[in-house]
């Protein structure tokens, strides 16, 4: 690795390390192997939104021409929101494309990513189902992202109704994570769900 | 800046402040060679330029910023060296400070702790008052701490003039030792030198009198920024004499080329910012290893997931690197399908991969359609295609034409095409009823048939008995009809039965072959990367050499390999079987008519 992004890296993780946030249990990074190019992220879900009390990891990958590239960031815990993959984690935020500056830290990018959780942006969606339904039915969206973040980030459960939905899926053979995927797209309607798994 | 390691009391918090002021945004180290922006962000001359190389904007308010806006910023380079010599010696006294006072709040504790002592000082100090008592020790701590480190600060001072101290002892010596040997004057400097250290002196005295004769100031100012030119745009020749004129190595490939130029460039013009630069043949040096050090990083070598050989070269040589890349990437090849298998549950089956040279038996399993509805959509198809290696698509367009699109298995497609129609097919129907019951009990086959419903088009999932292999076979409704009018199953494994229509499938693909026109397409699609495999390098082999194109293909087909297109007269009962178990022995045959 480079030299300065190695140093960067060095800098960046005792940043964090130290920082206000990791005493408040929001934000945490571990080094994977002892090359500093790759490492864990954890983030909590921030409060007053359906997130709240999840711990959501994350996969950061340096590049070799970091900091003047910005790091790869993905979601590994599954996540429902608009501007993350509900299936493969990626990520939509500027400032981890072509807003990224070098002055940035991989401690401003987890808070972003807090922040981003806080505000979907769904005119700019990363996952289309998603941000169809947070913006025709809001409601619905909150109560699918809570139950995702139960489901997957070991959020509290609430939704008994979603959970036993689910549980139907199970029994008829289809997958936890894919009865979940249909079910969250159809708006929780277990018929509609039931069909596009059939289909 | 929070990055900022130094431990400054609280009360000091403005030097954090300070601190973050004067380390560059992009390397977190203290300023080198300051350089300020338009929007007047400060970095470090190299750091931004190498920065700017990337992108033409600040790294830190992400304002247009070019290379040509840079200015210097001396004062805070001043301001970088004082604060550093400052700052060890402030630490110091700092920590200083924090011990008098915790040697002062042991004292005062002792005093508190034993009653006799606080009686004692109030017998010394009887005319004083409590706080005048508490503080009267203070100062004397402080003060004795001050006196004991005044010693040391004016060896801290005298730091800078122990030279003086030691230089008399030390000069006495010299002068002593001069006069002992032979002296001869310089003859650059006409300083006299002892005789033994001549050599070494002319050496030093030649080395600094050049700059002297012309000038160091001069040329240090002269330095000019290299220009920054559109290496893209030059040939490799303009560019090695461009690296020439430089005395930068020549060598490597034109990436490498441009790399060390874009390098060279940044830390030339870097050390022109400097007040001091460094010479030349230092910056080189620099160059160089750094690209010793990044080449050894994978930024610099080849991407190992692309082969980098000429389709044009021997069949051989390909056939060998693919062989050899299938090695390599097995192991991520098995991860992708693992995380395929459990996304998409039971849907599609996968084929644990034969490994190579174990003889593959001509069996014969005409797959008929059932009409199974498939959980599958199309795209989970879609994949599977890219995912698994030894999936074959045969796609329909429907109307009148077939438009089959396949992997290299295609031939193989060709083949029960053609053999359905033939008689011989019929043989092989009739034997597979008979081993229908056996066949039914894998049950799995159902979960790997695909059938799409909706569209004209049929996508039947062959297994290779045993193996496990599929393809996937798009056809148009009329074949898939009498396909499962057919109602037949996959027979596995028929080997004793299945020589004699071999044979007779192989006239008739020397004919299919004759017949066509010879094509080559660059088709490509994502498939093809898995589609390597180990026991495909027979097809690998076979890609490159046979340029049958029989077939119009449509376009989703695999990068890298060019594809055979094939069309087929459209037949009213056609049967479109896939036999993948025999697939590498008429893979084999099939080359040769072409040659």
């Amino acid at each position: 690795m480079a030299n300065i992004a190695a140093q960067r890296i060095k800098r960046e993780f005792k940043e964090v390390i130290k920082s206000e946030e990791v005493a408040k249990c929001a934000i945490r990074l571990e080094l994977i192997g002892d090359s500093f190019t790759e490492l864990r992220g954890e983030i909590g879900g921030p409060p007053d939104t359906p997130y709240e009390g999840g711990l959501f990891v994350l996969e950061i990958k340096i590049p070799e021409t970091y900091p003047f590239n910005p790091p790869k960031v993905r979601f590994v815990t599954k996540i429902w929101h608009p501007n993350i993959s509900s299936v493969t984690g990626a990520i939509c935020l500027d400032i981890l494309k072509d807003q990224w500056a070098a002055a940035m830290t991989l401690r401003t990018v987890l808070l972003s990513l807090q922040a981003l959780m806080a505000s979907p942006e769904p005119d700019d969606p990363q996952d289309a189902v998603v941000a169809k339904q947070f913006k025709e039915n809001e409601e619905m969206f909150r109560l699918t992202a809570r139950y995702w973040t139960s489901e997957y980030a070991g959020g509290p459960n609430e939704n008994q109704d979603f959970q036993r939905k689910v549980q139907r899926l199970i029994d008829m053979g289809i997958e936890s994570d894919r009865a979940c995927v249909a079910l969250s797209a159809y708006n929780w309607d277990l018929e509609r769900a039931t069909e596009q798994l059939f289909s | 800046m929070s990055l900022i390691t130094t431990n400054w009391p609280s009360e000091f918090s403005e030097l954090k402040k300070l601190e973050g002021i004067l380390h560059c945004p992009i390397c977190y180290e203290y300023i080198n060679t300051c350089m300020i922006t338009s929007c007047s962000h400060n970095f470090c001359s190299v750091c931004i330029r190498k920065y700017l190389q990337f992108k033409n904007q600040c790294p830190t308010c992400s304002e247009e910023t070019y290379a040509g806006d840079l200015r210097k910023n001396r004062p805070l380079d001043e301001i970088v060296t004082i604060y550093t010599d400052v700052k060890e010696r402030l630490l110091f006294k700092l920590r200083l400070i924090n011990v008098t006072q915790s040697i002062k709040g042991c004292q005062t504790e002792n005093c508190n702790g034993f009653a006799s002592t606080p009686k004692k000082s109030e017998s010394d100090t009887s005319s004083d008052k409590d706080t005048p008592k508490s503080e009267k020790p203070k100062k004397k701590v402080v003060q004795k701490l001050f006196s004991e480190k005044k010693p040391p600060e004016p060896l801290v001072v005298g730091g800078l003039t122990i030279p003086t101290i030691f230089q008399p002892r030390k000069s006495p010596k010299k002068n002593v030792a001069l006069p002992k040997p032979e002296t001869k004057p310089c003859p650059v400097c006409n300083v006299d030198v002892p005789v033994k250290n001549i050599n070494f002196h002319l050496d030093s005295c030649l080395a600094a009198a050049d700059p002297v004769v012309t000038k160091p100031k001069p040329p240090v100012e002269k330095r000019k920024p290299l220009t920054k030119l559109v290496y893209t745009m030059m040939k490799e020749k303009e560019l090695k004499r461009y690296l020439k004129e430089h005395g930068l190595n020549s060598n490597g490939d034109r990436k490498s080329l441009i790399w060390r130029l874009n390098r060279y460039t940044v830390l030339y013009n870097a050390e022109c910012d400097s007040e001091h630069p460094r010479p030349v043949a230092d910056i080189l040096k620099q160059v160089e290893r750094e690209e010793r050090e990044e080449k050894t990083t994978p930024l610099f070598q080849a991407p190992k997931n692309k082969t980098t050989i000429d389709k044009n070269s021997d069949p051989e040589i390909i056939e060998k690197h693919n062989k050899e890349y299938l090695q390599v990437n097995k192991d991520h090849f098995n991860a992708l399908i693992e995380s395929m298998k459990k996304r998409m549950g039971k849907n599609i089956k996968t084929s644990n991969r034969i490994d190579s040279d174990e003889e593959i038996k001509p069996d014969i399993t005409p797959l008929v359609e059932d009409q199974v509805p498939s959980t599958s959509k199309a795209t989970d198809i879609d994949c599977t295609v890219s995912i698994y290696s030894q999936v074959t698509v045969v796609d329909s367009d429907s109307d009148s034409d077939i438009f089959e699109k396949s992997t290299t298995k295609i031939e193989a497609d060709v083949h029960q095409i053609d053999w359905n129609k033939t008689k011989v097919n019929e043989e092989f129907t009739q034997e597979t009823d008979l081993k229908d019951e056996t066949v039914k009990e894998s049950k799995e086959l159902d979960d790997s048939i695909i059938h799409d419903e909706d569209s004209n088009s049929y996508e039947s999932v062959f297994d290779k008995s045993g193996r496990g292999e599929i393809s996937l076979v798009k056809t148009p409704v009329g074949k898939a009809h009498s396909l499962s009018a057919r109602k037949k199953t996959r027979t596995p494994s028929q080997t004793a039965n299945s020589s004699p229509s071999n044979s007779k499938m192989e006239k008739m693909v020397d004919e299919i072959f004759e017949k066509n026109d010879d094509k080559m397409s660059d088709q490509l699609d994502e498939e093809s990367e898995s589609d390597e495999d180990d026991d495909e390098s027979e097809d690998e082999g076979f890609q490159f050499k046979t340029p049958v194109k029989n077939y119009d293909m449509s376009p989703e087909i695999s990068p890298m390999k060019t594809r055979s297109k094939r069309k087929c007269a459209p037949s009213t009962d056609e049967k479109k079987l896939t036999r993948s178990e025999t697939r590498q022995k008429r893979v084999k045959r099939s080359i040769s008519p072409c040659y």
